[in-house]
């Protein structure tokens, strides 16, 4: 029976062309509708059985082995059924894998930025330099871990903004997990007038600690000389806390600082500079001089 | 709650409140103030901003007087409130690090029994409800950690104690807990004790006839030949606290897990 093509583009009457009419009619329609079916079913059951494991096991793994198991769940099962549907249609596996590596140079050439992303992001998961809901720095950047994607990190800041960094980005720089311990130390630098008494001021600052229920008692709070500088006395404060209340602790210390400083009567100095105008360190000789102003010759003026 | 005769007024106990009245407590710098609605009971809390571990000072009011002052309210809303109202001592959430004072030693072969006590905590529950409405210190302790470095450990209250011997030297604390430690040295050297780590969280409460907070006693002997602890934590009150009544049970069952976890590092 003669049947008409559906239209010249996709129909060929000779040649080599792709003929639709005999495609339609042969046995090969049949194994591309199986094919796509088991790409269909492959990807429900892939969805079904990586939410399945998330359900049962949220509570035994973290979030972060949770992302990982279920992306190795979802693939691998699309990754089988999307082999079984090649066969099925009539692809030969070993030719494709052949084209595969010759395509992969290609592609590789061409797209080197996402394929080092890609490499680093596989690197990232395994090496697990943190975990999703961690807090980490990147440079100048700051925030809660959201997702680790094969190409990328996003990351929550403070301010509430979305920040994507390239996996490779992370791989080369320095990365700070500001949440992998449980406690942390708080820094602070002081600076003291020269006339104070050092032994007092260590005294009160360390009174100031104790005080504090949220400073940790061990690790002992340290109070460091650092250095004779311009204007004080520069001290380094060391405190231990947990690092829910990092921001907290450092906050309420400088305020009972402020105040036990000022109650003590501890000057903490401004930048001050001593001009000498002698080699022997005597102070700037000071003469006090009577300017005559034009006012006082006016009115000498009109008294003449 | 036990109707057990106390020699002295304690704090803790089953009050009764008329819809629309209250009562206030004043602990150790820590005031609460009780009220009871119809439907509604409100917690209000106000500390003063130095609060000391050695105040043990507290009364009682019959009237709230944190009504009309700035103090934090908590609300708490039932179908209909009833008129009974529970304040029991609980200890702390997490494990407490006593410190003696003075540096103790138990010189090997020798055995002794350490009478320290740890912060409470009050639990406030109301009638028909099991978990506590209001868990809160009276005096909130510091914060230490407790292990070899500050990547491994964990997380501890601290406080200081005497690390008295002599039970009678140890003076009655109504917001403490006494725990006897006792501890037997049957190795080659002495055993310096400077922090010990009380496991708080698996202790229960009880109340002693003289009004005083007892928990079960933990037996620590250190072997002869390789140096490991070995602990044990009593199942029942010791005979030196006399006749007493659980108010509390621990906060946590002994998970055995959890239990080598904290023992392993007892000592310091």
């Amino acid at each position: 029976m003669a049947t008409p093509s559906l239209s010249p583009a996709t129909s060929t009457s000779k040649g080599s062309g792709f003929n639709l009419d005999a495609f339609l009619h042969s046995d090969r329609l049949g194994d591309v509708i199986t094919g796509v079916v088991l790409i269909l079913i492959g990807w429900l059951l892939a969805r079904f059985f990586a939410r399945m494991f998330e359900r049962s096991m949220h509570h035994r793994l973290t979030s972060h082995q949770l992302l990982v198991w279920r992306r190795v769940i979802f693939h691998g099962i699309v990754l089988l059924f999307t082999i079984a549907a090649l066969r099925e249609m009539g692809f030969h596996l070993s030719v494709l894998l052949g084209a595969a590596g010759v395509l992969s140079v290609a592609v590789g050439f061409a797209s080197q930025t996402s394929a080092s992303n890609l490499i680093s992001g596989l690197f990232l998961i395994g090496e697990g330099p943190f975990a999703i809901g961690d807090y980490i720095r990147v440079g100048q950047t700051e925030g809660e871990v959201l997702s680790i994607d094969l190409l990328s990190v996003k990351l929550r800041t403070p301010d509430n903004l979305y920040v994507r960094i390239p996996n490779e980005q992370l791989i080369k720089t320095e990365v700070t997990t500001l949440t992998r311990f449980a406690i942390r130390r708080i820094n602070l630098p002081l600076g003291i007038a020269y006339k104070e008494d050092l032994a007092r001021v260590r005294g009160i600052l360390l009174s100031v600690a104790e005080n504090n229920p949220h400073c940790l008692d061990e690790p002992l709070p340290q109070v460091i000389m650092q250095n004779f500088g311009d204007s004080a006395l520069n001290l380094m404060f060391y405190v231990w806390t947990r690092r829910e209340n990092f921001l907290a602790v450092r906050d309420k210390l400088q305020e009972d600082i402020k105040t036990a400083f000022d109650a003590a009567g501890i000057e903490i100095p401004f930048p001050q500079i001593s001009i000498n105008a002698s080699s022997d360190n005597r102070p700037l000789p000071l003469q006090i001089q009577t300017v005559q102003t034009d006012l006082q010759d006016d009115e000498a003026g009109k008294g003449n | 709650m036990s109707t057990m005769e106390y020699r002295q007024p304690v704090w803790w106990g089953n009050f009764t409140f008329a819809s629309g009245h209250g009562k206030e407590w004043e602990m150790a710098g820590l005031e609460l103030g009780i009220s009871r609605q119809a439907r509604e009971w409100h917690v209000r809390t106000l500390r003063t901003t130095q609060q000391s571990e050695d105040n043990h000072e507290w009364r009682q009011r019959d009237q709230n007087m944190l009504e009309e002052t700035q103090a934090e309210l908590s609300r708490f809303v039932f179908r209909q409130t009833a008129e009974h109202f529970q304040l029991l001592p609980r200890l702390a959430d997490r494990s407490v690090v006593v410190r003696p004072v003075s540096p103790v030693f138990v010189p090997a072969g020798q055995e002794t029994t350490f009478y320290v006590s740890t912060p409470v905590w009050i639990a406030c529950y109301a009638e028909g409800v099991v978990t506590p409405l209001l868990d809160i210190p009276v005096v909130i302790p510091r914060d230490t950690w407790f292990g070899p470095s500050p990547v491994n450990g964990q997380l501890c209250y601290a406080t200081k104690v005497m690390g008295r011997t002599d039970l009678s030297q140890l003076p009655p604390r109504p917001f403490r807990a006494v725990t006897p430690v006792h501890v037997k040295n049957l190795g080659n050297d002495s055993m310096p004790i400077e922090r010990i780590n009380i496991p708080t969280p698996f202790l229960p409460v009880y109340a002693a006839e003289s009004g005083r907070l007892w928990t079960p006693a933990l037996n620590v002997s250190r072997d002869a030949h390789n140096r490991q602890l070995q602990i044990r934590i009593d199942t029942g009150i010791g005979t030196e606290a006399g006749h007493v009544t659980m108010l509390t049970p621990a906060r946590r069952g002994s998970d055995e897990h959890s239990l080598i976890r904290v023992f392993d590092n007892f000592f310091d």
